[in-house]
């Protein structure tokens, strides 16, 4: 993790800074009853006001007394180190994503315990009861702080080993989450790998011209895969500003997004990482797509996941914030119905990102409109198709992704529930022909969305905080 | 009055006080039915016509009392009365599991498709007591409520402080076929709306489209107000008539009680209303704590401690004077002498702390050394579960120079404790702002900013002092000013009413009581 991007340092990747087992420990003392209870409202406020609150008397004392708790866990890990490395603003900075993650984390559960959908399908049932997932998180630090160099691979492996499928599969999506959101920077390196690897023709393209030229010369057998798999790594060493041979180091960054995946033979091999992973190049896609349909015209792409859990004020704060942790949850929904039932899964993300392609292709101004259920979820598998993310859901499932299907299924009319019970006020059910649809909770039935285009973009150019520019 | 007579009604009064079937009640209330204050009340909303009803209420509003008038009332109409309560759903459910269930709502549909005159009314009573397998039951219920439109009527009642009963309000009721057409657009937010703001609106019965929510706590809610001290002694004293007509016996007990009606009525007002946690909101409700409830289990309780104790008869005179007192008393108060009636009252009880004049940081741990200083209330209140909820008030007041406006060094003190992050929601720390008028709203908007503006109504509470009537700025005035005026004996209640009743009064600009949510303790 590096807190502040130095224009002499290259190395995104470092010991400490970026060792997630550390990130554990800071999350490690929030989890008690008194912490838990002031998270739970803060959760309640932060999807009705977008406040976070990084103010509360709670926050400030686990920050002033959390570097000394993580000093001392780690002290044998890093014996010389630890105190020198964990600098007032890491851990500042390290305080505050554990909050973040924590806080957003609960009052998505809070969502899905209001619309009464999604619990138990998007995410696990116990998923809101983190005193459930304690003993795993202490297990992980306790077996890396024992003495020096454990290897973090080795360690996520056999606790997750010594976890049955119900467990695993319990905490799995709560570790991602916190490895996202800890190591923002670090996924933003590889968000940014993935932005440029999903163009697809650029990449193919290069590793065609290459390999036709090196043919000139004699003895050369083309080898288009390896040429392919090697540019990849290379982008990604690019993009990580780290050199080839440290990309263990990146993989210790990661671990657990990496490695807690139950659906990959080794996870440790970076081949499916780089080319199939669902998770990862889902939020990248996911967040570049909807910023790119939130009307970007001459805005940089932000691709750090902390920043977009800053705190947003005033109008629409609520449901803007609401939104953005359900866009940047989506994909570990998506990854989670994957794991856990071998499902494809229709997320919020999807449901934005259809609608406003739609909206976009109607260049309808900002003229309401209404869409077809049927409409929207292809629009959906059409964007899945394009981006390539429907190729890597078939690698792991054998759903069927024809819009059909996806439509009948129940992750679609949850996440839409999900989106309408934030308070996202630019989408609503209406019944233009029949009502074949349900809407959890009530089952009220629909068959296409209300869209008020201008309040809908409103909240989308909050969720990017670029009601400031 | 004979000491026979007297001890016969107060027999009467202790075995009605008591936990009692539906047979018993019925045995038991059978005369001057539609003389009852609370009945009439009902009566007179036209809840009875509509054919979803649904009477809520904490332990000994009448619930079951109030499904004797319905049976009595609904009877001369030739409706078909039929009482069922959860516990027997719940045997039901576990002996014969859901389709046994399934064949009540048959043999109910059966008759009414069979006869086209039958009419018949289901009365489930403490139906938080069925098991979720009979929510699909109730569901089939309402479904039946609407396909015999006017021949089959479904009354659900049930203790407001269940947790089962927020499941049944906020997903039960709203989830069943057709609830739209009972409840209105968005069922499920609309039935807890109206159930929670029902206490604090003082409206006891929601009409819906084809249904009613009776909130029997609200019809004494309509009554926790000094004001009304003298239509709540009419009440009393009719209701201690309803008791005598049903045990046949002294009238004259009820004389007696009529003489002192509005002492008793002042010492009812002494009672804590509760509060219940609820799916992301609290709801205030009647319930006896370690002082009586203001419902009919707690008149018939204060009637029967009136004629059993001559402590008390000379207690409820000292009371009528102070009454009388408070009644022709004219005077004015301002907001730091509620600030400091509420410190005074609220040191009364065990589970309040006043704090008057400590320095912010003690409770906010402010990273300023100095910092301002402020009243502040802690309220430990104990949950249900045994944990005790802090909630930490910090009180502030607007206060007014000679023409009227709000003073420049009350503005700038509001704005420091909010820009101090002073007020913190998740940690329950609440910035209560005390204003003379509404008119001053303006500047409290202006004094908090617009960054700062969401903040109002959750956790900076801005409370008007204009609403509260002149009984109560009297009562205010002789807490604080004259309390040598107030009987030893009467200072404690005295210091109750302020707390359980005057605070009611105390809104915020949507007409919230936002200091009761704070001060109120918990049903345990």
């Amino acid at each position: 993790m590096s807190v502040e991007r130095r224009s002499g340092r290259k190395r995104l990747v470092e010991h400490i800074r970026t060792d997630p087992f550390i990130d554990l420990a800071f999350v490690q003392p929030l989890i008690n009853e008194d912490d838990l209870s002031v998270i739970r409202r803060q959760a309640e406020v932060y999807n009705a006001t977008g406040d976070i609150g990084e103010n509360t008397v709670a926050f400030r004392t686990y920050k002033s007394k959390v570097k000394e708790f993580v000093v001392e866990v780690f002290q044998k890990a890093y014996p010389r180190s630890i105190k020198r490395d964990l600098n007032e603003e890491i851990v500042s900075e390290k305080a505050s994503r554990a909050w973040r993650a924590l806080v957003t984390l609960l009052a998505s559960q809070q969502l899905m315990e209001r619309a009464r959908a999604g619990l138990g399908e998007l995410f696990p049932k116990r998923y809101g009861d983190l005193r459930t997932c304690l003993p795993v998180i202490e297990s992980m630090v306790k077996e890396k702080a024992r003495s020096k160099n454990r290897r973090a691979t080795e360690i996520v492996k056999r606790i997750s080993k010594s976890l049955d499928a119900g467990a695993f599969y319990d905490v799995a999506p709560l570790l991602w989450w916190l490895n996202l959101v800890m190591e923002s920077e670090v996924f933003e390196a590889l968000f940014k790998y993935h932005f440029i690897a999903s163009k697809r023709e650029l990449v193919e393209g290069f590793v065609k011209v290459a390999e036709e030229t090196l043919l000139r010369i004699r003895g050369h057998k083309a080898d288009f895969e390896y040429m392919k798999s090697e540019a990849l790594r290379a982008l990604v060493s690019r993009c990580a500003e780290l050199r080839g041979q440290y990309i263990n180091k990146l993989q210790n960054a990661v671990v657990f997004v990496k490695l807690l995946r139950r659906g990959v033979k080794n996870p440790d091999r970076w081949g499916w990482f780089l080319q199939d992973d669902v998770l990862t190049y889902a939020m990248s896609v996911y967040i570049t797509e909807l910023q790119e349909l939130s009307g970007l015209e001459g805005r940089e792409l932000e691709l750090d996941i902390t920043t977009l859990l800053t705190p947003r004020a005033g109008a629409y704060g609520g449901p803007a914030s609401a939104l953005c942790t359900l866009i940047l949850m989506s994909p570990i929904f998506m990854q989670y119905g994957l794991e856990a039932r071998g499902e494809i899964a229709v997320t919020p993300a999807d449901i934005v990102i259809g609608v406003l392609r739609i909206f976009r292709a109607s260049k309808n101004g900002e003229k309401d409109l209404i869409i077809g259920a049927r409409d929207l979820v292809k629009e959906i598998v059409r964007f899945w198709e394009e981006k390539d993310i429907l190729r890597r859901l078939k690698l792991y499932s054998r759903d069927e992704a024809t819009p059909e299907a996806l439509c009948s299924k129940s992750s679609f009319t949850s996440s839409l529930s999900l989106i309408i019970n934030a308070g996202i006020g630019g989408i609503s059910i209406t019944t233009e022909k029949r009502p074949e649809l349900r809407l959890p909770p009530r089952m009220a039935g629909f068959d296409s969305l209300y869209i008020r285009a201008q309040q809908l973009l409103l909240i989308m150019q909050k969720v990017w905080g670029w009601e400031k520019l | 009055m004979t000491s026979q007579s007297v001890d016969e009604f107060r027999r009467f009064l202790r075995e009605t006080t008591g936990r009692l079937s539906f047979e018993e009640v019925e045995k038991r209330f059978s005369e001057a039915l539609d003389e009852n204050p609370v009945f009439a009340e009902v009566e007179r909303s036209g809840a009875l016509g509509k054919n979803v009803i649904i009477i809520l209420g904490g332990r000994g509003c009448g619930k079951t009392l109030m499904l004797r008038y319905i049976k009595y009332k609904l009877a001369k109409e030739d409706w078909d009365f039929v009482y069922i309560n959860g516990a027997e759903l719940a045997k039901i459910a576990e002996s014969q599991g859901e389709k046994g269930l399934q064949q009540i709502v048959e043999e109910h549909d059966g008759r009414l498709s069979k006869d086209p005159e039958c009419r018949i009314v289901l009365a489930i009573d403490d139906v938080a007591e069925a098991p979720e397998v009979a929510h699909e039951y109730l569901k089939n219920e309402i479904e039946l409520a609407r396909k015999h439109e006017g021949a089959f009527k479904l009354v659900l009642a049930t203790q407001s402080e269940r947790e089962r009963t927020f499941q049944l309000l906020r997903t039960v009721l709203p989830e069943a076929p057709h609830a739209e057409m009972f409840f209105g657009e968005e069922p499920a937010k609309i039935i807890i709306e109206s159930f929670k703001s029902s206490y604090i609106n003082r409206r006891p019965v929601t009409s819906f489209r084809g249904a009613a929510l009776i909130n029997l706590d609200a019809y004494w809610s309509s009554l926790r107000t000094l004001d009304k001290v003298e239509r709540l002694a009419e009440v009393i004293v009719k209701l201690a008539d309803f008791y005598a007509k049903n045990a046949h016996t002294c009238t004259e007990c009820v004389n007696e009680i009529s003489k002192r009606g509005r002492g008793l009525a002042l010492l009812a007002l002494s009672s804590i209303p509760k509060l219940v946690d609820a799916l992301e909101t609290k709801i205030i409700l009647e319930y006896r704590g370690a002082e009586l409830a203001l419902n009919g289990l707690g008149i018939a309780e204060l009637v029967n401690g009136f004629l059993a104790d001559p402590e008390m008869e000379k207690l409820a005179e000292k009371a009528e004077e102070l009454y009388s007192e408070l009644k022709n008393l004219e005077v004015s108060i301002d907001v730091d002498d509620v600030k400091e009636a509420l410190l005074k009252s609220c040191g009364v009880f065990d589970y309040m702390t006043p704090l008057p004049n400590i320095p912010v940081r003690s409770v906010a741990s402010i990273d300023t050394k100095r910092g301002p200083r402020a009243d502040v209330i802690e309220v430990k209140s104990r949950m249900r579960d045994g944990r005790k909820e802090l909630r930490t008030i910090v009180l502030h007041s607007l206060r007014t120079d000679k023409k009227g406006y709000i003073t420049s060094g009350s503005i700038k003190k509001l704005k420091e404790l909010v820009q101090l992050k002073v007020p913190s929601e998740a940690e329950m720390r609440y910035l209560t702002v005390l204003i003379p008028a509404k008119r001053h709203i303006g500047a409290f908007r202006g004094a908090i900013g617009p960054a700062e503006i969401r903040r109002e109504g959750r956790d900076v509470l801005p409370i008007f002092i204009d609403g509260l009537t002149g009984i109560e700025k009297a009562l205010i005035h002789l807490l604080v000013k004259d309390e040598k005026k107030i009987p030893q004996e009467l200072l404690q209640r005295v210091h109750a009413v302020m707390i359980g009743t005057v605070v009611l009064n105390l809104r915020d600009s949507a007409n919230v009581p936002q200091l009761a949510y704070l001060m109120f303790p918990h049903v345990t």
